[in-house]
């Protein structure tokens, strides 16, 4: 056997390609050719360098990235056909669900069962919309910690008890406390709010959640962008759900009436199919909707919390380009002046307050400070 | 491996099966991307493509051939057509790759090549020798896995792929005695 001939079992080797009579063939010719011997010792390291080239990932979701374009798709295929449902997803996937416009035929999916949330979801909404002061100026939340008692604890209140009851407590400041402690009972009512009606509350209650975990106001998402003339408010934009804000929550337009509608029937399918679940089904009541950072200065990125995530979209094509790993009780979501930082708060596990930064250009997170 | 449950209940409009599919498979998707096309942008265009095709066309896959072969066929193709390269560029900071100083290696017996090197290697391949390589040693496939995906005989393969290592290992032999690099 000369050497070429053997060139070709070497190469068949490094597949384990060859049989045991055909290793034996190999091994004696090597043992008497050291050039054989050599480009076999080659071979095998470029064949081992090759297996373990880096198992590189995309840096960040494609799906996620292209759901916008599948939707589109979907469309186009189908028409207005109203009963597909080419997004839904698993729980943990939800989220990006429901920031696209989708034909889901949500009343499919209403139950009686949230009628009676629904309905509380309305009498609480309005009574909230009664004591929302509209001065709270935004992006001053901490300047407002001197606010006056009453109003800001109003806003505790009926932020963390939603739907409760006990909200309507809540323009007295010496109930307001309890009304706060008495919130985790009324869980189950609480579940329960997300799922609105097709009158205007949901978008109502939209506005009412607008607000971080302290309790504190959110920015209306809508300044920034009118200073850019570039109305955010858009069908498939994760931020669509805060639509509401820009004209006092009571006359939405109707691409907004459908979406929190698409997010209503979205929170009823899982109140139906995880029941089992409790714990996780009310982190998805109670956490929704995500919390959202301002616009970043130059108008191109936008931070939400999602299931204890900072993530970052663009506003352009609300294409997800970071999302930061899971922390607790985050808050204080802030762009820099240049847009190229954004900064936000989380509790690490020992309760201490960190400050986290992300560069959306990289993509990467830093810690910045602890407290 | 994905469930052929999941893929039978994409193929019959199960949307919510038909994005966890493409979930499934999109790392896989991307890997192959980013080794043809050579960069991480184009990969991700490409890979999106891909998985935008996917999605169109799940009513076109046979059960005759495997998913993921017909997964990476449709990959491949979107590669070698639409993002082939008119000239090759080479990126090293991509996916923090190092680069290793080989300026004194000359005399040292190297137990492995650098990862970067093998990549600038295979990036001097022709395309569809690249793309066997690829599929070879980044998808794990066999010879027969690999003929499906391309659409090429057996023979042709093999061919494929022992020229291809053929041609890597006298490129990063060059690059180990110091000779010229890139």
């Amino acid at each position: 056997m000369n050497c070429q001939e053997v060139m070709d079992y070497m190469q068949r080797q490094l597949d384990d390609d060859l049989d045991e009579r055909e290793i034996e063939i190999l091994m004696t010719h090597t043992r008497h050719c050291p050039e054989c011997t050599a480009m076999m010792e080659r071979l095998q390291m470029l064949s081992s360098g090759l297996t373990s080239l880096p198992k590189v990932t995309p840096s960040y979701s494609l799906v996620d990235a292209i759901l916008p374009r599948l939707a589109e798709l979907q469309t186009a295929q189908e028409g207005i056909e109203t009963d597909a449902k080419p997004f839904g997803m698993t729980s943990e996937q939800s989220e990006s669900a429901r920031r696209l416009p989708s034909k889901r035929k949500w009343t499919d999916r209403f139950s009686i069962r949230a009628l009676g949330g629904v309905i509380a979801a309305g009498v609480i909404v309005g009574l909230f919309i009664v004591n929302y002061n509209p001065n709270r100026s935004p992006g001053d939340s901490d300047g407002n910690m001197t606010a006056s008692s009453e109003d800001r604890s109003s806003f505790v209140a009926a932020n963390d008890s939603a739907a409760s009851d006990t909200a309507m407590d809540t323009t007295d400041s010496a109930n307001a406390a309890a009304a706060n402690e008495a919130a985790p009972a009324e869980e189950p009512q609480t579940e329960a709010a997300p799922s609105s009606s097709d009158d205007q509350s949901m978008l109502k209650s939209m506005d009412s959640r607008n607000v971080d975990p302290n309790g504190e106001t959110m920015p209306p998402l809508t300044s920034a962008s009118e200073d850019n003339g570039e109305p955010v408010v858009k069908g498939n934009s994760p931020n669509y759900e805060f639509s509401g804000q820009s004209d006092g929550g009571a006359a939405a337009d109707a691409g907004a009436t459908d979406n929190a509608l698409e997010d209503t029937g979205d929170v009823a399918n899982k109140a139906d199919t995880e029941v089992s679940d409790t714990d996780h089904q009310n982190s998805i009541a109670s956490k929704e909707p995500v919390m959202a950072s301002p616009i970043s200065k130059d108008g191109n990125y936008q931070a939400f919390v999602v299931e204890d995530t900072v993530r970052i979209y663009t506003v352009q094509d609300s294409l997800m380009i970071f999302q930061g790993p899971k922390r607790a009780e985050i808050a204080n979501l802030k762009w820099s002046e240049d847009s190229s930082v954004l900064t936000y708060e989380a509790k690490n596990a020992d309760g201490t307050k960190q400050v986290y930064a992300v560069d959306p250009k990289t993509q990467s997170e830093q810690l910045q400070s602890s407290k | 491996m994905v469930e052929p449950g999941l893929i039978k209940a994409a193929q019959a409009g199960d949307g919510e099966a038909l994005i966890s599919l493409l979930r499934e498979i999109e790392n896989h998707v991307y890997r192959t991307a980013y080794y043809i096309v050579g960069n991480e942008q184009d990969a991700m265009d490409a890979a999106q493509e891909a998985l935008i095709r996917i999605y169109t066309k799940i009513g076109t896959y046979e059960e005759k051939a495997q998913f993921k072969t017909w997964v990476q066929r449709i990959v491949t193709n979107i590669c070698i057509d639409k993002f082939r390269r008119s000239k090759p560029t080479v990126s090293i900071d991509e996916h923090e790759m190092v680069f290793q100083d080989h300026q004194s290696v000359e005399e040292e017996v190297l137990s492995s090549y650098a990862a970067q090197d093998i990549r600038k290697a295979i990036d001097k391949l022709p395309e569809h020798h690249r793309a066997v390589v690829v599929l070879r040693y980044l998808q794990d496939f066999s010879y027969n896995e690999i003929a499906d995906s391309l659409d090429l005989p057996l023979n042709t393969v093999k061919s494929y792929l022992f020229r291809a290592r053929q041609q890597l290992q006298t490129y990063l032999h060059d690059y180990q005695r110091g000779g010229v690099r890139g």
